[in-house]
């Protein structure tokens, strides 16, 4: 099978996880208790208000009506109108998901920087003391309460020895604790996983017959270990950015970090239902294209793997 | 008849001396027995809270807030002037119940549709697949924000939210397991002998692929004290003033600057708490793998 069509495959099998994913949030709002206008416009608002509000949902007409609407507006990219802030909700989330980005890609560099290394030395000298330092990583990252190191964080550079600042966007600065606190949410896994890898490839065939060959164990190590355990890892760290898009969230209410997860929270305490809709919808159809792209990529990168695309078909 | 209660009787004993293997690997794991005994402390306190905490965790005095920790109040008092030890004895209950309850519920559905999607196939399977695709499609945490926005805060939505949150991984485990046993010979053995559907999936697959489930379901409670303590320190979990740990670190990072102690103390249960459900799981994993099992036989541990 050829890439062109296995991407036409993936794509095609995307449509109905996203259709599920769009009436799922279409009942989601209508399945609130009480009146969904009244509701977003407060127990204060006159009946001429939620009378507005009502008409703005299109909550006055049928139902299947509602959603043939829905869905078109959503086909063409009019994820509706916030509430709130009174403009289009995709223009929206079109301003914060590029901050939200640059944290989560920063995130996700610095947490391969760390754990890659420590993971590599852990599974080629188990017992040292990197090893040990590779395990506590490993453990400590999959247990931290992510926006509770945050605090931590802050309050130790950013209070006490005055380096980095507490909370918003801007400078180069502004990102560090942030995005190490995110990168903690990766860490453990990439540790494990790097570790695991190594050691698989170590185990192989292919190891065996190049020192059986007298290559010297550096390259065995670098030239033949590393390389076949690097795809792996590339895989799952790319499978990875949907749970770093989870963990933005809170790292983003921690740091006052304007993104598209402050944007989510926002919409949530504001009571401003299109919007939220719209961030959910945006971020399903990001991470779909996301897991996509990966797996596109594991196929370009492994030669084994695009043979049994070939084969399966 | 004889034959028979012997029969039982030898049955009963092969299960304990499996048992009493398991049991000896995971004791071999001195962390993870340790993490153990932690553990149970720790739920232990939290039930039994209302005896072993010196204060009412309520009653407050605002004259007296954010005092540093003393003698008197070893973690000190919190923003409006309540004990924050009994505060966090308290708060077990709740991050930690809800996390067995969450875990409970996510497993329960999830297992279930995994096992009717793997063992029957063919359509159902299609279906149960295409929604477990849109679930997974967002991360567990945005899932969970989701339902509580639509369930509204307490305890009850809290529980449904984060355990409705983990049934798509459950599906997809449980599924994976059920296809691997799902053409073994005992399988097809009590097909032929025209065994009723249920009888084989609940005596003959779930039995077979409970350890790895078990194993998962040990992480997922430590991923899910995260996800929970996570929702309340947004502001999305339990009212207050109950008090849960993460709700308890959303209302005292105000005060970060001036009284750290209030976010200190509760997220390091929560830490502590996470991290013995992970070395517990890993004891489990080492004891319920069949590979270590074989070393175990051969004497190598």
């Amino acid at each position: 099978m050829s890439l062109a069509r296995y991407i036409a495959r993936r794509l095609l099998q995307a449509i109905p996880t996203l259709f599920i994913l769009i009436v799922f949030m279409f009942i989601l709002v209508r399945v609130l208790p009480g009146d969904p206008a009244r509701l977003i416009a407060g127990l204060e608002a006159t009946e001429e208000d939620v009378e507005r509000i009502r008409v703005l949902l299109g909550l006055d007409r049928p139902l299947h009506e509602q959603f043939i609407d829905y869905l078109t507006d959503i086909l063409r990219g009019d994820l509706g109108t916030s509430l709130k802030f009174e403009t289009p909700v995709i223009e929206e989330i079109l301003i914060r998901f590029p901050r939200t980005l640059e944290l989560a890609i920063v995130a996700e560099l610095l947490s391969i920087a760390i754990a890659l290394p420590l993971g590599i030395i852990s599974a080629l000298k188990p017992f040292t003391k990197t090893g040990a330092l590779a395990t506590i990583t490993s453990l400590l990252g999959s247990s931290m309460p992510i926006y509770w190191l945050g605090l931590i964080l802050i309050y130790v550079f950013s209070v006490n020895m005055r380096l980095l600042p507490s909370f918003g966007y801007g400078t180069p600065a502004h990102i560090i604790l942030p995005a190490f606190t995110l990168a903690t949410l990766l860490m453990g896994n990439l540790v494990r996983i790097t570790r695991a890898s190594v050691l698989d490839a170590l185990e192989s065939n292919y190891i065996v017959t190049a020192r059986a060959k007298g290559l010297s164990e550096r390259i065995v190590i670098y030239r033949h270990a590393l390389k076949n355990a690097l795809i792996p890892i590339i895989t799952i760290s790319g499978l990875q950015l949907g749970a770093l898009l989870g963990g933005a969230i809170l790292t983003e209410s921690v740091f006052a970090w304007p993104g598209i997860g402050l944007l989510l929270l926002d919409s949530i305490y504001s009571r401003d239902y299109p919007l939220i809709q719209g961030i959910i919808i945006f971020y399903a159809v990001i991470l779909i294209l996301i897991n996509l792209i990966v797996d596109i990529a594991y196929a370009f990168i492994d030669p084994r793997v695009r043979i049994s695309l070939w084969k399966s078909e | 008849m004889e034959v028979r209660i012997e029969e039982k009787k030898r049955k009963e004993r092969r299960e304990k001396a499996l048992f009493g293997q398991w049991w000896r690997i995971f004791k071999a794991n001195r962390v993870a027995y340790v993490s153990l005994y932690i553990l149970i402390g720790i739920t232990l306190i939290s039930l039994f809270a209302d005896f072993i905490a010196p204060y009412s965790p309520y009653e407050f005095d605002i004259r007296r807030a954010r005092e540093p920790p003393s003698l008197e109040h070893p973690f000190g008092l919190d923003e409006i002037g309540r004990d924050l030890l009994s505060r966090v004895i308290h708060g077990g209950r709740y991050s930690i119940g809800i996390a067995y309850a969450a875990v409970f519920l996510g497993a329960s559905i999830g297992v279930i549709l995994g096992l009717i999607s793997g063992y029957y196939g063919g359509i159902i399977d299609d279906i149960i697949q295409r929604f477990t695709d849109a679930m997974l499609s967002l991360p567990t945490i945005l899932l969970a924000i989701a339902l509580v926005t639509v369930l509204g805060v307490g305890v009850t939505s809290l529980i449904i939210a984060v355990g409705l949150s983990t049934v798509p991984i459950y599906i997809r485990l449980t599924r994976g397991l059920v296809l691997q046993v799902r053409n073994m010979d005992y399988v097809l053995a009590a097909k032929i002998l025209g065994k009723r559907d249920t009888y084989i999936i609940f005596r003959h697959i779930l039995p077979n692929i409970a350890s790895p489930i078990i194993v998962q379901s040990t992480y997922y409670l430590g991923l899910t004290i995260l996800i929970a303590s996570g929702l309340g320190f947004l502001g999305l979990g339990v009212p207050p003033p109950t008090p849960e740990w993460g709700a308890m670190i959303g209302r005292g990072r105000e005060f970060l600057i001036s009284s750290p102690h209030i976010v200190a103390f509760p997220g390091i249960f929560i830490l502590i708490t996470a991290l013995c459900f992970n070395l517990i799981g890993d004891g489990l994993r080492d004891a319920l793998d069949p590979k270590m099992a074989k070393y175990i036989r051969r004497g190598r541990i």
